[in-house]
């Protein structure tokens, strides 16, 4: 008998609606757990925060005791900043298989909220941008002072605030107009819930015009938030950390810098997907076609970590210039070399030889192991980049860099003050999953709509709607 | 798909088929003025091996010009090929199967006449068979492999094989439909390039798995190919504002826009030499110029930090490199011709949907962003050679002598020529990816509305 | 033994064929199918494709890393010449030629198994039409002689255009 191929039945939207609504009303002791946790750790590192800053002088001179502060708030920028590109990235393409994926990736642009708040404390600490060299292209009047570009009033503080702030409102914006439908949904619920759902609705209904709306805005919120990030990534990693620097001048680290972002943005996503499917019982509707999908861009995304990282390598290796081996040596192969090999392995190493095979890619756990190493490898990697970027008490208007700095090592505040912030940004999510559903419910009725299973000759085979 | 028209196979053979079966018209015609044009390259080619590179007008410090310009731009018009067919057909997009076939063969014959642009570059060509090939014989020396040179041609080698192997696995079931439309010696000599295909379902199986095998292999060789020929300039520490470590990705990003924008304009070409209205639609125009927004704004992107990059280190010779670039003549007014034709003329038109589904307007579109990255090309190898030295009286300038202008028009006939004799004897549409589109294209009945729809087996 | 050949313009009809083989016993590793064009697997109730072309590409990545080590290492050690200031076996520089290498082999090796595993070239392939690659589908089968008229009658009463026969 020839081998007839069986489809396995598609769930439909009442069943959906059902368990979305009890997994969305339901605060069990796990979320309670959750919640507590996080905000004690949360709690802690404010603690650890506000020791340090009655402790040591808070000025742009003394930056070397918030090094690791501000490896934090770079890797909440590039996790939970980026995560909303994947739901922006996936409806222009239009994958089908995104629908589940949307809502959890655009819930992390509430963590941005954290971020913006973490970011002010830095901005005392940069340096202006008078006397060195930033890409803003301050008068000089110093040794190199070879033409003027004229002043830009602010730089690079009230540009870098700008541009995290527009990011965080336009990331607000893009998960309240995709959750609308959804938020309606709850107010005819007529819920328990302490959130003002009539209010937030904002008088929703459904008619066609409303719909048009919302798919538009959508579309260019994302295109916007996309445009955004890649911006405020790059102007964030060249003002926080390369300009800092004295002789490191390095064209490709800010795109390096948003790569990394999309990267561990998408882990986040696959690793939340992953605790949504399996703490909200949602294994029916999450399924293994979003890992799969999913983790063949995280293959392509690590195979890119490699290539850019490679890219600045080799052109700093082969030129053999004084200041880009010190470079070389500060970052990669002297005081943070453990650290380089860290990122190394679990940004590009494991999560390629975990995803190379296909039978891999098709299980849920196989993305989601990638997702993990892709996260504490960026980790390592902001550490690796930000934290020696803090720790050069070298003048910033030298040409290069006159001695190697010995390795920072974290005392207790710095560990509290990391995994405080990461806590607070889960704490964050956590809260803001249960004002909007964890799934679009609006986007899975669509796929359900446009997806059916039907025999085909001697085999059934899923057919896919594709109106536009 | 929305727009498809339901053909039966035998329409479909007919049409794809149109001028290998039967020449039209304009075919021979087309055959003489591009072969005339390469002959008369072919020409200028031979006076400069016989007469010496000073026929050219490259000198010192400018040793590299016109000819090294246009290898960069063919090597960038040949990422067309992965980029379409192998990106497409990974993310299983349907509207990939008119281009695949054009912009894989257009890789091929970029790839030769990138090639070929060096060894007319070397002057005396012979030579090459001694530099970048792995023996010594007589000579006590093997090619340096340390050297971006050499990793150049072993690059190249794998990126053409791997082209060629990609056609012609990919064509085989196409032979088979010529085989059994033609007669005679043509029968037989397309039942022996057909291999015997019979169309099983193993073979069938075996040609799609190799379509996702291939161009998974393609495409880390795509990416590192312009990324070698980009470090043939950022390696070294000789020239200003070539060491720059946003080279790779840049010029990758670069030969993207160019080769997709190279890939619609033939395919514009063929839909109307061809008369393929109903293949080559405008649904399918309107998705690559979507995507080439998306190119061409990632390259923009790439291109203001290399340019920022540049400035930030406030080095006065780099500066002053940069400021003859933009501001400076003869470059400056071709900087602006290559950033208006290159991004600000393409893109906002292609954010009107009238503009992308219009194949006139495609055409022209097109057609700027390769005129744009020529120049751009230009623009990176010779204004930084011009400055290569501190010292001023080692400063020049650089003029192409009417051989290179031949050699490099000769370079762009070589392409036509081969891409029409291709179309007589292969179809340039794959016949069997049409085919299977069809047979995966169904609908779904939501609400009165008939949507168009695909089987997906998984 | 005789090789027979139904040919069916429907894919329904050519769908329902392959059933009435089955229901009398041809089972699907008795009859292939032939198509002008990629059906989804399984369409016609054929038997399952098993190959193994993932093997190719690793095995022509580990001999195309090897050749490539081997002529980088060999040539430099062979004539040892410092440029540029860097070591004679500079590991960056081999790392990038060693990386086409092994993609060359795997896509060289990649080829060498789609033929290797397709049956190709297969100048004796079997009864085939022309008109397969004008649409129609082809059910192709072998037989002993004296079941040639059963077969070609079942062929027929499900709906075949022609039934070809080879001995």
């Amino acid at each position: 008998m020839g081998h007839n191929i069986h489809v396995p039945k598609l769930p439909n939207a009442d069943d959906f609606s059902r368990d979305l609504l009890a997994s969305h009303a339901s605060k069990g002791k796990l979320y309670r757990n959750a919640l507590l946790i996080t905000g004690g750790i949360f709690s802690l590192g404010i603690l650890a925060f506000l020791v340090r800053f009655f402790t040591e002088e808070f000025n742009s001179d003394n930056r070397e005791p918030w090094a690791y502060y501000a490896a934090m708030v770079a890797f909440l920028l590039t996790t939970a900043g980026a995560a909303p590109i994947v739901a922006v990235a996936l409806r222009l393409v239009k994958a089908h298989w995104r629908r589940p994926m949307t809502r959890v990736a655009e819930i992390y642009g509430s963590v941005g909220l954290l971020t913006l708040l973490l970011f002010i404390p830095l901005l005392f600490l940069i340096p202006s941008a008078s006397g060195r060299r930033t890409i803003w292209f301050q008068d000089h009047d110093g040794p190199f002072g070879i033409g003027t570009y004229g002043k830009i009033p602010g730089a690079p503080h009230a540009y870098d605030l700008l541009a995290l702030l527009f990011l965080v409102i336009c990331g607000l914006a893009l998960l309240y107009l995709s959750a609308l439908p959804d938020i309606a949904k709850l107010r005819d619920q007529k819920s328990e819930s302490r959130v003002n759902y009539n209010r937030l609705s904002l008088g929703w209904y459904g008619t066609w015009k409303q719909w048009k709306i919302v798919n538009l805005g959508v579309t260019l919120l994302g295109v916007f938030y996309l445009m955004l990030f890649i911006y405020t990534m790059s102007i964030f990693s060249i003002d926080l950390s390369l300009s800092l620097v004295p002789g490191w001048r390095d064209a490709i680290y800010p795109t390096f810098q948003t790569l990394t972002a999309l990267q561990a943005g998408l882990a986040a996503t696959i690793v939340g997907l992953y605790l949504i499917r399996r703490f909200a019982r949602l294994e029916q509707y999450i399924g293994v076609e979003q890992f799969w999908g999913a983790s063949k861009i995280l293959l392509a995304l690590s195979l890119l970590w490699f290539y850019f990282w490679w890219s600045g390598f080799i052109v700093y290796w082969y030129g053999r210039i004084p200041a880009e081996k010190d470079i070389l040596e500060l970052f990669m192969f002297g005081p943070y070399m453990a650290l380089f090999i860290a990122a190394f392995l679990l940004c590009f190493v494991c999560p390629f030889l975990i995803l190379l095979w296909n039978s891999v890619r098709k299980t849920v756990w196989g993305p989601t192991l990638a997702g993990v190493s892709v996260l504490l490898g960026t980790l390592v990697d902001k550490i690796r980049l930000y934290v020696p970027s803090w720790s050069i008490t070298d003048s910033l208007d030298k040409h290069a860099l006159s001695s190697m700095p010995g390795t920072n090592y974290p005392d207790i505040g710095d560990l509290l003050m990391v995994f405080g912030g990461i806590a607070g940004a889960i704490f964050i999510y956590l809260l803001v999953s249960k004002i909007v559903p964890i799934v679009s419910f609006w986007e899975m009725k669509e796929g359900m709509m446009l997806r059916t299973v039907r025999r085909y000759l001697r085999r059934e085979i899923i057919v896919h709607g594709k109106p536009d | 798909m929305q727009e498809r028209r339901v053909q039966t196979d035998a329409e479909i053979n007919s049409d794809l088929l149109n001028n290998v079966l039967k020449a039209r018209r304009w075919y021979w015609p087309a055959v003489g003025i591009s072969a005339t044009v390469m002959f008369a390259a072919i020409v200028a080619w031979a006076c400069v091996i016989v007469m010496g590179l000073g026929l050219t007008g490259l000198n010192r410090p400018i040793m590299w010009g016109f000819f090294v310009t246009n290898f960069v731009f063919w090597i960038g018009i040949s990422h067309a090929g992965v980029m379409l067919s192998a990106i497409l057909r990974l993310s299983k997009a349907e509207w990939r199967r008119p281009a695949t076939r054009a912009a894989e063969v257009l890789t091929v014959f970029s790839l030769m006449v990138a090639a070929t642009n060096i060894f007319m570059h070397v002057g005396r060509v012979w030579r090459l068979l001694t530099w970048p090939l792995p023996y010594d014989f007589a000579r006590g020396i093997f090619p340096n492999v340390r050297s971006a040179l050499i990793w150049d041609p072993s690059a190249i080698t794998t990126y053409l094989t791997g082209s060629i192997l990609f056609v012609v696995v990919a064509l085989i079931p196409d032979l088979a439909v010529i085989r059994d439309r033609t007669t005679g010696v043509r029968h037989q000599i397309y039942s022996l390039l057909s291999l015997g295909w019979r169309g099983t379902p193993r073979q069938w199986k075996l040609q799609i798995v190799a379509g996702f095998l291939l161009s998974a292999l393609l495409l880390p060789v795509f990416v590192s190919v312009h990324s070698i020929v980009s470090w043939d300039f950022a390696a070294a520490i000789a020239v200003e504002s070539w060491h720059s470590t946003i080279f790779a990705p840049y010029f990758v990003i670069g030969a993207v826009h160019s080769g997709v924008s190279g890939v619609v304009t033939v395919m514009i070409i063929l839909r109307y030499a061809y008369n393929w209205e109903a293949y080559i639609r405008k649904e399918h125009l309107d998705a690559l110029g979507k995507l080439l927004i998306a190119i061409a704004t990632a390259w923009f992107y790439f291109f203001i930090m290399e340019i920022l990059a540049s400035l930030y280190n406030l080095e006065g010779q780099e500066i002053a490199l940069r400021e003859l670039q933009v501001l400076t003549w003869p470059f400056a007014p071709m900087f602006i011709v290559f950033i208006v034709t290159g991004y600000f003329l393409p893109v906002p038109l292609w954010l009107f949907k009238s503009v992308r589904r219009s194949p006139m307007w495609m055409l022209v579109t097109t057609i700027s962003v390769n005129i744009g990255m020529w120049i751009e090309r230009f623009l990176i190898v010779v204004p930084g050679l011009a400055r290569k030295q501190p010292l001023t009286f080692d400063w020049s300038s650089y003029s192409p002598s009417i051989f290179e202008i031949i050699m490099v028009t000769g370079t762009f006939a070589f392409v036509t020529l081969m891409m029409l004799l291709f179309s007589k004897v292969f179809p340039l549409i794959p016949i069997f990816d049409i085919k299977e589109g069809q047979i995966l294209s169904d609908e779904i009945q939501i609400g009165r509305r008939k949507v168009p729809a695909l089987k997906v087996e998984e | 033994m005789t090789q027979m050949l139904g040919l069916f313009k429907e894919a329904e009809k050519a769908a329902a064929a392959t059933e009435a083989l089955e229901q009398s016993g041809y089972g699907s590793d008795n009859f292939d199918i032939l198509t002008g064009s990629p059906y989804p697997e399984g369409a016609f109730g054929e038997r399952e494709v098993k190959h193994r072309l993932y093997i190719f590409p690793f095995i022509g990545a580990i001999l195309g890393i090897s050749t490539a080590l081997l002529i980088t290492v060999g040539t430099q050690l062979a004539y040892p010449m410092v440029t540029g200031g860097k070591p004679i076996l500079s590991i960056p520089t081999m790392l990038i030629i060693a990386y086409e290498g092994t993609m060359l082999g795997a896509i060289l090796f990649t080829v060498l198994g789609i033929f290797f595993e397709s049956r190709l070239p297969n100048p004796r392939a079997g009864i085939y039409d022309p008109r397969i690659t004008e649409g129609y589908i082809g059910i192709t089968l072998e037989c002993s002689e004296d079941r040639v008229n059963s077969v070609e009658k079942l062929l027929k009463r499900a709906g075949a255009d022609d039934v070809l026969q080879e001995t």
